[in-house]
């Protein structure tokens, strides 16, 4: 699965914007005497990706490295073939919104951002409306002249997502972005992110909620331990699976005479469980399954009303593979 | 390559980079608790000058009784101390509170990061201790007629070279908590061991101490008592010229800033209220 570039869903650039690559190119990078990342080694295609693995998975490590702030010891992160260690151009075309809370607690959100934007290059007055303009697009417009020592946590995340989007970045990476938001907030910051991806932006979004991940791509990077486990989109890992058994849930009006019928095909079965008004059963083979379920509800024998996979969201196939 | 680069703003470089790196997200610096501690710290020599006019022990000496002052109160005590905190913030706030990542990630060269902070942190410095320093002046010398005309000259020259030595603690403070995690301790242990005692010594270690050079210039400059190095020359050694005093405090404050930029350059940021790594790999 190394070296293969993610394709996400919403991957096609927007017209005016050419694609860029970030590729991990063989990374990695130790902590004393502890291996942060192993030879970690894909591409981040335009588009939104999402980064998802549980702490000390490497995700932050991998993080600092995307956007320059930390060196790796062997491999290079390479922003269209050119390292983003130590090189200004590179950190140019790349906004970040750190999982860190801290900011500039003395100064006003206006201030905070225009200051960014004089380091990102505009000028007098146009730093300011571009600061103003985007602290509006992230919606802090009742806030902009408020110290941002007095911001929520909520408002903290806009802020520092405006400050990302200043210069229009051809590389966006959000370290869980999502922390600390109310649910409209949190429903504006995923639109946000899905609009920048599908204008072409390489986003990568850090995050160990796996539903928040499925609502802004289908593409993910799984690391664990330093390494990268999986990466596609979320269906394509599942296929992946193939040595792992899938539950499916069926409901029915007489789940002992359904497992029964089930049970004279053993060989379709890895397990079989009673519940309430159905039965769960698990398999390696979910299609000849399924075909079955649907021989028997045509017999007759059972009323089948429902037929559920129980293990194809992120979550399950996160735990599949850590596990 | 980069098509999007023609709506993208081009990154400032030279002289404007260090001002973009001299003004962003530092107004932090002199507020709060600190401002309050460093004006009550630069303000108290007024406060007792005022208090020995008021009960009249303060108008027999006129410049001396200020030079005594700048001595004993601003070069040993307070510019030092002042600055360990001013020098050591410019970038050791950075880390603590968690924003480093805003300047280590910012498209700016790292020497101009250090020269931006570096001139923040003098301009605040200077804010501070100037304003103090002719007000001392004034308190001292004009209760004498004609004296304030008479001594301005002096007057510039002390402040002068208390500027300079501002520029070379600024800059070893501002190494220091580039450097070292317990740079406040190690800025104070700086200022008592080395300028406070060995820099003292009658050695040639007193030419590596910046007091020892401010006050030579000080001497050299305005001949006060107050700043003459008696030890050195009742065993008979001859205390720096002028030009000498001046190009070590420049070396000294050029020196810091090099091996800042030297250290900045291996800084990385590993998160939030950590100090960084300087050496990746096993």
């Amino acid at each position: 699965m190394s070296g293969a570039a993610v394709a996400p869903a919403a991957a096609q650039p927007a017209a005016g914007r050419a694609p860029c690559e970030l590729k991990v190119d063989r990374v990695s990078r130790w902590y004393g005497d502890v291996l942060a990342l192993d030879a970690v080694d894909f591409s981040f295609a335009p588009g939104v990706t999402g980064l998802l693995g549980p702490n000390g998975a490497g995700k932050s490590t991998l993080i600092r490295l995307l956007v320059g702030l930390a060196r790796p010891g062997d491999g290079a992160v390479r922003l269209d073939g050119q390292p983003v260690a130590n090189n200004l151009d590179a950190l140019a075309r790349i906004g970040y919104v750190a999982d860190s809370e801290g900011i500039y607690e003395e100064l006003s959100a206006r201030r905070f951002v225009a200051d960014q934007a004089r380091v990102r290059g505009f000028a007098g007055t146009a730093a300011d409306a571009r600061a103003e303009a985007c602290l509006l697009r992230v919606g802090l417009g009742d806030a902009l002249d408020r110290r941002c020592g007095g911001y929520s946590k909520g408002m903290r995340q806009r802020l520092k997502l405006a400050q990302a989007l200043l210069h229009d970045p051809d590389v966006l990476v959000l370290d869980e972005p999502l922390n600390g938001l109310d649910p409209v907030m949190r429903r504006d910051f995923i639109r946000i992110i899905r609009e920048l991806g599908d204008a072409g932006a390489t986003v990568v979004v850090s995050s160990h909620v796996l539903h928040e991940v499925e609502a802004m791509t289908n593409s993910i990077v799984l690391l664990h331990h330093g390494q990268v486990l999986a990466e596609g989109t979320v269906a394509h890992i599942r296929d992946l699976l193939d040595t792992f058994a899938r539950r499916i849930r069926v409901l029915t009006d007489r789940p002992r005479d359904l497992a029964r019928e089930l049970l004279t095909h053993e060989q379709l079965l890895s397990g079989l469980q009673m519940t309430e008004g159905g039965v769960i059963l698990e398999t390696l083979r979910p299609d000849r399954a399924c075909a079955q379920l649907q021989q028997i509800a045509a017999a007759g024998a059972v009323r089948v009303w429902a037929v559920d996979p129980l293990d194809e969201d992120l979550a399950s196939v996160f735990a599949y593979l850590v596990d | 390559m980069n098509a999007n680069a023609h709506r993208r703003p081009v990154p400032p470089t030279g002289w404007a980079a260090v001002r973009a790196a001299a003004t962003a997200c530092s107004a932090g610096g002199l507020r709060g608790r600190r401002l309050l501690g460093l004006v009550t710290l630069v303000g108290l020599p007024l406060v007792v000058q005022v208090v020995l006019l008021v009960f009249g022990e303060g108008r027999g000496s006129a410049f001396a009784s200020f030079a005594q002052r700048v001595d004993n109160a601003y070069l040993r005590a307070i510019v030092p101390l002042a600055l360990i905190f001013l020098g050591t913030a410019a970038f050791g706030d950075e880390w603590e509170g968690g924003t480093a990542h805003y300047l280590l990630g910012a498209p700016l060269p790292r020497r101009a990061l250090v020269l931006g902070r570096f001139l923040a942190a003098v301009r605040r410095a200077l804010l501070l201790l100037l304003p103090s320093l002719a007000l001392l002046f004034v308190l001292c010398v004009a209760p004498h007629a004609g004296a304030l005309a008479h001594y301005l000259p002096d007057a510039l020259i002390v402040l002068g070279a208390m500027s300079l030595a501002v520029l070379a603690y600024t800059a070893v403070f501002l190494l220091l908590g580039l450097w070292l995690r317990r740079s406040i301790m190690s800025a104070f242990l700086y200022v008592l061991v080395f300028e406070g005692l060995i820099g003292n010594l009658p050695s040639g270690f007193s030419a590596l101490s910046i007091s020892f050079h401010a006050r030579n210039l000080l001497w050299r400059g305005t001949d006060a008592e107050a700043f003459r190095p008696v030890l050195l020359q009742k065993l008979g050694l001859e205390p720096p010229g002028v030009v000498a005093s001046l190009v070590t405090l420049l070396v000294f404050t050029g020196l810091a800033l090099g091996a800042a930029a030297f250290v900045l350059q291996r800084k990385e940021f590993t998160g939030s209220g950590q100090q960084a790594e300087s050496t990746p790999g096993a």
